[in-house]
């Protein structure tokens, strides 16, 4: 195994056993509950940084994805019965099938056209999840989804949904971190930093780009989908475009381009709106100062920080 | 000798400037062929062209008997088509063994998913290919820097960097657009036998190049550009007597006796 291999799963050991131990300390069933939610939101962060991060595109559509995983799960199990593994599953596939079709266009013009195209799509489906109320519940929300099951056991306490969120990460971090450090992961970084040498190279870009896309939406799309399934009820709010800028500045925090960094990002700003009254009130606003403050002061992020990373002055941040 | 690259009548406008007329040239397997000119002559517009990075009005360029212009730019690589850039162009960031590594992405194939999964193909891949980056930066003598991220490089390093990624995925005809400008005289000398070791494997090279000596000493044939027209092509001694190439390079007669 490379040096960075070592490095990856020596943090990765670390971290599943401060997760084994963490349940003998926090019993009580609120901080499980938000231990839970930083987990999805590390899903989703981890998949965004894919795009963010390596292949320097951005989505303000990541809770649009995180959204339908929810709702085609939800109301798939929910209303028509499918086993809960299987919707999980299918919502999967029609996530990837969106992505397509939105990154398709707009990833091949240069430039950020896939960031209007994301906030367009996330305004219209949380739209849609409002007005369709005969299926979606409207504004009140979707209810009576049922628990994801393990060999007949319910997923339905909040201890044993913890063990399955947070396997889920370390399974979607492993699977990251493999496409990082790939051909497929060097063509990514290749063609944000200089897409004609990459395109020089026989790095196709527009296929890349919009590859990679669909994965940080199926990443989203399964977060949805463990939410849904684990809170039983979801509201159009929970999807809407504050929280894809919520995603973004998480993914920003910890560092673009660091998967530990997306970890740190989701488990530092989770807890915020929970832990601080004060914060929850003003959440967008929270969420808005913080991506503004560090985009200027510190455009690597705090892992960037911490390793010493830099970022090329005049550089693309993105 | 057959022609590897043909260019057929290849012209383009920017705006009001027309950049290339007609041009024709050929350049055959396993050799050095330079393209010179003075600046404007429409050498880089002919590189671009020939890479896809600029779309012509009209012509016709094939590559080893296949029409090559309005493919995406990667699949030029696929075929064992490169090039270098004029202006530097390495992934900044990633280390110089990764930008050389990136240069194998055309003579490999593990996909998104197989890369996810760290299929066992993919993990004998991917040590063929460091192992054939490694071999390249010996070669150019970069091994030392092989983990310094490539914009912390010397600028005469970078630009070998760029050789040794246009160079790892065994390319069949590699484009270099100005690889020693900027270069003093020792660097340029080193550059030029690399050029010239490249072309004995067998490569065929088309050479961008102002530096005359450089270009006379290393080239098989030379072809001449002004004003976007093709005005000569044949050996550098025939070439150093075309009175139209002279007349072109005005006090260029100079220029050419510094070939020893």
């Amino acid at each position: 195994m490379s040096a960075q291999g070592k490095k990856f799963f020596g943090y990765l050991a670390a971290l599943a056993a401060v997760l084994a131990l963490l349940p003998l300390v926090v019993t009580n069933p609120y901080y499980l509950n938000v231990l839970n939610v930083v987990a999805l939101n590390v899903l989703v962060v981890t998949g965004l940084n894919l795009l963010i991060g390596y292949a320097g595109q951005i989505s303000l559509g990541h809770a649009a994805f995180f959204g339908l995983g929810a709702y085609i799960s939800g109301i798939l199990s929910g209303s028509y019965g499918w086993e809960p593994w299987t919707a999980l599953l299918a919502a999967a596939v029609v996530v990837a099938v969106v992505a397509l079709i939105i990154g398709l266009p707009t990833l091949r013009l240069e430039g950020n056209y896939l960031v209007m195209a994301t906030l367009g799509f996330n305004l219209i489906v949380s739209v849609l999840m409002v007005q369709l109320d005969d299926i979606t519940g409207g504004p009140s929300g979707y209810t009576g989804i049922p628990s994801l099951s393990f060999f007949g056991a319910p997923i339905a306490s909040d201890i044993s949904f913890y063990w399955l969120a947070w396997g889920a990460v370390l399974v979607g971090l492993i699977l990251a971190r493999n496409l990082v450090h790939s051909r497929v992961g060097r063509g990514l970084k290749a063609l944000h930093e200089a897409p004609l040498a990459a395109a020089a190279s026989g790095v196709p870009i527009e296929a890349y780009k919009v590859k990679v896309f669909i994965i940080s939406a199926v990443y989203a799309s399964v977060a949805g989908s463990l939410y849904a399934h684990y809170y039983g009820i979801i509201t159009p709010a929970t999807f809407d475009i504050f929280k894809s800028v919520e995603l973004v500045t998480m993914c920003i925090v910890g560092g673009m381009g660091s998967l530990w960094g997306g970890l740190f990002g989701a488990a530092l700003l989770t807890p915020m709106p929970q832990l601080l009254a004060v914060v929850e009130e003003y959440k967008d606003i929270f969420f808005g100062g913080i991506l503004l403050v560090l985009l200027i002061f510190l455009p690597q992020g705090l892992v960037g920080w911490l390793e010493g990373k830099r970022v090329r002055p005049g550089g693309r941040a993105f | 000798m057959s022609a590897l690259l043909t260019i057929k009548g290849l012209s383009v406008r920017f705006g009001g400037v027309q950049a290339l007329s007609a041009m024709d040239m050929e350049a055959p397997a396993g050799a050095i062929t330079a393209l010179i000119g003075p600046n404007g002559a429409g050498k880089t517009t002919a590189i671009n062209c020939v890479s896809g990075v600029v779309a012509p009005d009209a012509g016709r360029v094939s590559f080893d008997g296949q029409e090559v212009l309005g493919l995406a730019g990667h699949k030029l690589a696929c075929l064992g088509l490169t090039r270098t850039f004029q202006n530097l162009q390495v992934f900044g960031l990633m280390n110089a063994l990764e930008n050389v590594m990136v240069g194998m992405h055309a003579a490999s194939r593990g996909g998104f998913a197989a890369a996810m999964l760290r299929l066992p193909l993919l993990r004998r891949e991917e040590k063929a290919i460091r192992e054939r980056a490694e071999e390249m930066l010996s070669f150019f003598g970069l091994e030392k820097l092989a983990h310094q991220p490539a914009e912390e490089l010397a600028y005469g390093d970078q630009k070998r960097l760029e050789l040794a990624r246009a160079l790892a995925g065994r390319p069949r005809l590699m484009l270099l657009d100005e690889p020693v400008a900027g270069l003093n005289a020792a660097e340029t000398h080193e550059i030029g036998g690399l050029i010239v070791k490249i072309k004995e494997q067998g490569i065929g090279v088309v050479l961008v190049e102002h530096d005359m000596g450089l270009v006379m000493h290393v080239s098989d044939q030379v072809a001449v550009l002004s004003g976007g027209v093709l005005i000569a092509q044949g050996t550098p001694e025939e070439i150093q007597q075309d009175p139209e190439v002279l007349r072109t390079y005005l006090g260029g007669g100079e220029e050419f006796g510094l070939v020893a």
